[in-house]
C-alpha cells in the first residue's frame, strides 16, 4: 500500500504540521511505501533554525528530522513553491528532492492514497 | 491611528494584501503568527513600507518558523506588543 502525504500547510499557525507528521509516523508503521510533499506553504516547515521555546509548541523541524529513524526517506518539495518563497534548497534542514509541480503530479499517480494538510 | 493585526500567511491568502488598501502614514502594522512569513514576501514587504514604517513582527513568532529579521521591521515581545496596542488608537485584527 502505497500513502502520499501532501504538506500544504505552514508550521505554527495552524496543527496541520503536527497532525500530519503524527500521520506519517502511524502509516510508516504499516507499510514501507510512504512519500511526503513539501507544496506552498508547507515549504516552511523544512526551514532550519526553527526556536519554538517561546511558544510552547513542538519544534517541527526536530520532528521531522526523526523521519529517516522510520525509514521515511522519500520526501519531495516544490521548485516553484520554494522560488515564490525566496528560499533556496540551502536553507532546508532535510534531505529533499526538488522537483517541479509537474514531477510531483506525475510521483502522485503512483501512490494508492493521497492525504493532504 | 489605527494598528492591523495580521495573522495569515501572504502566500496562503490575500489578507495582507487587503489591508494595505486601508493604511495610513499613521498606521502601525504587526505581523503575528503565520502572517510574519511576509519576512519571506519581498514584494508584500515593498507595499507595505510604502504605505507605513511603523512595521512589527512577534519576535517568538518569527523565531520558531526560522526566519530571519529585516532592519525595516521591528521585533517585538508580547510586553512591548501590549503597548502598541494601549498606544494606538484602536487594534483591528484583519
Amino acid at each position: 500500500m502505497s500513502i502520499a502525504i501532501i504538506n500544504k500547510s505552514a508550521p505554527y499557525g495552524t496543527s496541520n504540521a503536527l497532525e500530519s507528521l503524527d500521520l506519517v509516523l502511524a502509516a510508516s508503521n504499516y507499510t514501507q511505501n510512504v512519500s511526503l510533499f513539501f507544496i506552498g506553504d508547507g515549504v516552511f516547515q523544512l526551514l532550519s533554525h526553527q526556536d519554538s521555546s517561546q511558544l510552547d509548541s513542538k519544534n517541527i523541524n526536530k520532528t521531522l528530522n526523526a523521519l529517516h529513524f522510520y525509514d521515511v526517506e522519500d520526501l519531495y518539495v516544490c521548485t516553484d513553491s520554494l522560488k515564490q518563497r525566496n528560499l533556496s534548497l540551502e536553507q532546508l534542514s532535510l534531505g529533499v528532492t526538488a522537483l517541479p509541480p509537474t514531477e510531483i503530479a506525475a510521483l502522485l499517480t503512483q501512490h494508492q492514497h493521497v492525504l493532504s494538510f | 491611528m489605527n494598528l492591523y493585526k495580521l495573522k495569515s500567511s501572504p502566500f496562503a491568502d490575500s489578507t495582507v494584501t487587503s489591508c494595505l488598501a486601508m493604511l495610513t502614514a499613521e498606521d502601525a502594522v504587526v505581523l503575528t503568527q503565520d502572517a510574519t512569513y511576509a519576512l519571506q514576501d519581498k514584494q508584500c514587504l515593498t507595499l507595505l513600507s510604502s504605505k507605513t514604517n511603523h512595521i512589527f513582527v512577534i519576535q517568538a513568532d518569527r523565531l520558531a518558523r526560522g526566519l530571519i529579521a529585516l532592519e525595516a521591521i521591528k521585533d517585538v515581545t508580547y510586553e512591548e506588543m501590549v503597548e502598541l496596542c494601549v498606544t494606538y488608537d484602536r487594534v483591528i485584527s484583519w
